[in-house]
């Protein structure tokens, strides 16, 4: 299943990609924005960080109220990338079955045939997932990290550009799983849509009036998953100097020792966030990373991991960020 | 071997063993075991209490909490040390704490020993307190213990080597030279030195170097817990421990030493008088049994006289070692006049004094708290404080048998001498040891005194109502001459100080100039205290300023000349005062200096340079007031109230300033400006800094760039957050400035990350974006940014 992709360029082992590589993914990277733009009006912040961490090989959570655009995004997005997208609609009654699959008796041949479950899609949506049980949940634990799932031991390979994007209903806790700290730990960010600015509902208003648009219809792929793939290998390569490794653990550092975080940032998130970093650097065009897109992608990673008696994490983020000092003149 | 482990327990052992050694040490020298055992049990706890807290990880992490830790170890016996001295009574020589201060340094660097520096420092501090201990006891013990400690050191040092080379070392090291760090302790030595030499003048690092280690000797200093060598504790000179040296106690037998007297030193001070005079004046003093039970000044000495025509005097002699320095030491109140002699008649040229004697106070022995004191005078009336001042003078090389005598002396005791024949007034009312040749050298004479109130010699109104009117003393005088019949008490006082009133003729300047000082005074001490500052303020003291030989008015040629030695002084304000109806008379004697003042041992080394001669006037027939009409000598102080002192030290801080106005003012506008323009001064020096330092290579450069700027900013009070990054900094501040700065200043950001943070490309031309951009963002582009632009919080 597993599709082994050829990196061309020496550069994906130890180098930094050349400025032409940069030029050379522009135009998919704003073909991609401009679907996303297209689909989910008046957020381009939002679009930037899904880019990122789509860029980044990281899976999405979005907490947000039902109709604001979850799973317009996500189909959006697996369309862009010319991929399979998957829908599983969380409920308590949801078994770990439905998600990866299971082997079927073929009455026919005599035989045991796997069923691929929705996890087998380049783009998953998984609405609600904080309204499936704890052993659904972990159903997708070893699909997140490590892009395969094992059923009656035998192992599948999953996409190497399968995305996962999970939504959460933070208002109703009845019913409701929270997610375990492992399972956060797998999610590279965590947004929040927000209602849409008046301009951008009028103009939604404005392209609805008609009749609905037909959802059915093929859309044209902007980028195709191999060189989806061939750019994510590319962000990997991204400069990150020593001095903002050192920034990154000296905040990762401060998470930990945080009085008011329990849990700080684990390496596994560390790695995460430089990989943002990196991805929010390829976006802006360069080909090394500075502490300003550390700081830019801080919230939506830190928020997800940072567990504590708090309602947001963000006065505990914007604390953590103003008391680290960013790497200038020192020397390490 | 070669294990850091066993380096640890190597570097252990040797700090035991320089412990042991070290504690060895100071039993031997009998300083207080208990003490020492208390505060080595203290450090432990605070060393190895630093180690369970501060480094309970292990993880060879530095925590600058280290450093407090250390410092409080270091601080500890000297900061107990003046409590051990104060309510136990007993204390430790300088040495002593410094070297238990580094041993508690030591501890402290052991219990933090995983870090590799606080171990190295450990071993260098117990090498060094190994050594000393050595060098200082030598005995079986602290033999054997050195030289176990040098296995283990030899060991140490193998073993790091060997750790070295095994690889546990880092592969490569930089030694890079702490720039920031040097430059702040070159700073702070230069302030701390210029501060010094400025506050304490030209002299400042001799007097604190002199004073680093008292107990070494030779220093001038007094440590009254210093234990041995050449120092000049009490303990030392009580010869507690060792008695190899001596010095003025109590339990000394008085010697006999032939060493220079009293006129020896007049001499080398002032000059010899000429010798045709000098036959007649300096006389062999003669001693004569008398009945000392008739407790009144009966001595016989035959007169002295005092020229004030001198040759010019010598160079002081050098004197080079702490014994042949001092002529006494006076513990009490400095400074302190100590008579020795008193003239009354003046002929123009020279004093002289009266072979009648003159004063018939009784003295009479008393126990005080058990010890025999000589009451040489009643209690205290309303002129003087209810408390006696408290004197104390050890005689050293002083060859005279009157008592140096502070004004006004009261009473005076010399431990287990409860006989009173040992005392005995001279003619002119100075206290003595009759039938002997000299006081005993290293004779510890307690002494007390009494003092003035302030201001109550002001009080006493025209005082010379109380004494014997002119025609009175003329009357007396004649009287008296030829006939030994019982005289009143009246006719005694008129008779004994007819000489205080005497003046040679032809003082017209002198009455002249007097009168201009007193005339708008009143009657009494006012007009006293206008001639003496009179004098004080507008006349010089030039010790060389002698008087040419043939001179037969020393008065009028010193008024003239208008300066002279102190002993001019003092007979120009003699013979003023006399001439206004005032008794006065001339006193020779010792002035012990402040400026050898010890605070510590509240102690006075009084030496052979000190020989000074002042007037006293006398207020009612019975007590005589010091004056000082010398500038550079302080008045005999009085007994002041708490109101009187803050007044007094506000009227000197005014005064002081005052006489420094100029040097004030000049303070003041050069603090002044260089507040007014320091940020211009600091940005002037941090473009020169840039400007010098910020080439070569792009990153050099960039960081002096940066460096610069942020300087600036900070100085414009917008420093960068520390949260915030440069280029975002950058941005913000961009937005604020005209559109070409602000293109700049976001070229500059941007060359400055990719030189940063990049793979290691720079900029076309960086030196010139780099010299645009300083150009552009000066220090009032920042100042004109609001305060609130640049954000504080982070992207």
């Amino acid at each position: 299943m597993e599709s082994t992709i050829a990196i061309s360029n020496n550069h994906a082992a130890c180098g930094h990609p050349p400025k032409s590589d940069l030029c050379q993914f522009q135009s998919s990277i704003d073909g991609l924005r401009e679907a996303l733009n297209s689909s989910l009006r008046g957020k381009d912040d939002v679009v930037e960080f899904v880019l990122v961490c789509l860029l980044a090989r990281g899976h999405l959570l979005i907490e947000d109220l039902p109709g604001l655009g979850k799973t317009t995004l996500a189909k959006a997005l697996a369309h862009a990338v010319g991929g399979q997208f998957a829908r599983v609609q969380c409920t308590p009654d949801l078994l770990p079955s439905d998600v990866t699959g299971f082997n079927m008796f073929n009455q026919k041949t005599r035989e045991f045939e796997f069923s691929q479950g929705p996890v087998f899609a380049d783009v998953l949506l998984a609405d609600e997932i904080n309204r499936a049980t704890p052993r659904t949940q972990s159903s997708l634990f070893e699909a997140m990290a490590e892009r395969q799932v094992t059923i009656d031991k035998e192992c599948h390979r999953l996409p190497a550009t399968f995305f996962v994007i999970a939504t959460q209903n933070p208002v109703e806790s009845h019913g409701a799983y929270p997610l375990p700290e492992a399972q956060l730990d797998r999610f590279a960010m965590k947004l929040n849509i927000g209602y849409p600015n008046r301009e951008s509902e009028l103009q939604m208003l404005a392209d609805n009036v008609g009749g609905d648009r037909d959802e059915s219809a093929p859309r044209t792929a902007v980028v195709s998953p191999e060189r989806l793939r061939h750019l994510q290998e590319h962000v990997r390569c991204v400069h990150v100097g020593e001095k903002v490794q050192n920034y990154l653990v000296d905040l990762a550092d401060a998470t930990r020792k945080h009085a008011g975080a329990q849990l700080g940032l684990s390496p596994r998130g560390l790695l995460t966030w430089q990989r943002l970093a990196q991805a929010e650097a390829h976006l802006r065009g360069r080909d090394f990373v500075t502490p300003d897109d550390v700081q830019r992608v801080a919230e939506p990673v830190l928020s997800v991991r940072l567990a504590g008696d708090f309602e947001s994490p963000q006065p505990i983020i914007e604390e953590i960020l103003s008391q680290v000092s960013v790497p200038v003149l020192d020397v390490r | 071997m070669g294990s850091s482990s066993a380096l640890h327990r190597a570097t252990l052992l040797m700090c035991a063993l320089a412990t042991l050694v070290v504690q060895l040490t100071l039993w031997s020298a009998q300083q207080h075991p208990w003490i020492q055992l208390g505060g080595l049990a203290v450090a432990l706890a605070i060393s190895f209490g630093a180690r369970w807290r501060l480094n309970s990880s292990d993880d060879g992490r530095f925590d600058p909490r280290v450093v407090v830790v250390l410092i409080a170890l270091w601080l500890i016996p000297f900061l107990s040390e003046p409590l051990l001295r104060g309510v136990v009574g007993v204390g430790r020589p300088w040495e002593i704490l410094v070297v238990v201060g580094l041993r508690n340094l030591m501890l402290g660097l052991t219990a933090v020993r995983n870090h590799r520096v606080c171990q190295r420092l450990a071993c260098c501090a117990s090498l060094f307190l190994t050594l000393f201990a050595f060098m200082l006891t030598f005995n079986w013990a602290t033999s054997i213990i050195t030289g176990v400690y040098s296995i283990v050191a030899l060991w140490w040092l193998v073993g790091g080597y060997w750790e070295r080379l095994s690889g546990k070392m880092p592969t490569a090291t930089q030694r890079r030279l702490p720039k920031r760090a040097t430059l702040s302790a070159v700073g702070a030595v230069a302030i701390v030195a210029i501060t010094v030499g400025v506050v304490m003048g030209h002299g400042a690092p001799r007097r604190i170097l002199a004073g680093f280690f008292p107990s070494s000797g030779g220093d001038g200093r007094g440590d009254r817990f210093a234990t041995s060598g050449v120092g000049d504790g009490d303990q030392l000179i009580s010869a507690k421990f060792d008695a190899s040296s001596f010095g003025p106690v109590e339990s000394e037998v008085f010697l006999e030493s032939e060493l220079p007297s009293l006129y020896d030193m007049f001499n080398e001070s002032y000059g010899k008088a000429p010798k045709a005079k000098s036959e007649r004046a300096i006389a062999i003093e003669f001693q004569e049994s008398e009945d000392c039970q008739r407790q009144t000044a009966t001595t016989t000495t035959n007169s002295r006289d005092f020229s004030t025509i001198r040759e010019r005097p010598h160079a002081p002699r050098e004197l080079d070692d702490r014994r042949a320095a001092a002529m006494l030491y006076l513990v009490g109140q400095c400074p302190t006049h100590l008579a020795l002699e008193t003239y009354d008649t003046f002929d123009g040229t020279r004093w002289s004094k009266s072979a009648t004697p003159r004063f018939y106070s009784n003295l009479k022995l008393e126990s005080v708290g058990g010890e025999p004191w000589l009451r040489t005078r009643s209690p205290a009336g309303q002129l003087f404080a209810a408390e006696y001042q408290p004197y104390m003078v050890k005689v050293i090389n002083l060859e005279t048998k009157r008592f140096p005598s502070p004004p006004h002396l009261a009473g005076v005791h010399i431990d287990r001498v409860d006989r009173l024949e040992f005392y005995g007034w001279t003619n002119e009312g100075i206290l003595e040891m009759p039938n002997r040749d000299h006081i005993p050298q290293l004779t510890v004479i307690h002494m007390r005194a009494l003092q003035p109130l302030g201001g109550r010699l002001n009080a006493l109104g025209d005082f010379r109502t109380l004494l014997p009117s002119p025609k009175e003393l003329a009357v007396q005088s004649g009287d008296v001459e030829g006939r030994p019949v019982a005289l009143s008490h009246r006719q005694r006082l008129c008779r004994d100080l007819a000489a205080f009133y005497e003046t040679p003729a032809g003082n017209d300047l002198a009455n002249e100039l007097c009168q201009g000082w007193i005339s708008d005074k009143p009657a009494g001490w006012p007009q006293v205290q206008a001639v003496v500052e009179g004098l004080r303020q507008g006349f010089v003291h030039d010790a060389g300023a002698t008087a040419p030989a043939a001179c037969d008015d020393v008065v009028g040629y010193f008024l003239e000349a208008g300066r002279g030695p102190d002993y001019m002084f003092a007979t120009t304000a003699a013979v003023m005062l006399r001439e206004q109806g005032y008794a006065t008379r001339l006193v020779g004697g010792f002035y012990a200096d402040p400026r050898r003042y010890d605070r510590a041992a509240n102690e006075t080394a009084v030496l052979g340079e000190d020989v000074h001669m002042w007037a006293e006037v006398c207020i009612d027939g019975v007590h005589w007031v010091p004056i000082e009409p010398t500038p550079g000598y302080q008045p005999p102080p009085e007994s002041l109230t708490a109101s009187q002192r803050v007044l007094a030290a506000i009227v000197a801080a005014l005064n002081w300033c005052l006489a420094h106005w100029v040097a004030i003012a000049a303070f003041a506008l050069l603090t002044g400006g260089i507040l007014v323009a320091r940020r211009q001064l600091l940005d002037g020096i941090a473009w020169c800094a840039w400007w010098a330092l910020g080439r070569g290579s792009a990153i050099n450069r960039i960081r002096w760039t940066v460096w610069l700027l942020e300087s600036r900013a900070a100085l414009a009070g917008i420093a960068r957050p520390r949260g915030t990054t440069f280029s975002r900094w950058c941005a913000v501040a961009a937005n604020a400035l005209p559109a070409s700065a602000a293109e700049k200043v976001q070229d500059f950001a941007l060359a400055c990350d990719s030189a940063l943070y990049g793979p290691g490309r720079s900029h076309r031309d960086l030196a010139g974006l780099c010299n645009s951009t300083v150009r552009v963002c000066r220090r009032k582009t920042f100042q004109q940014l609001e305060q609130n632009t640049l954000s504080t919080k982070p992207i």
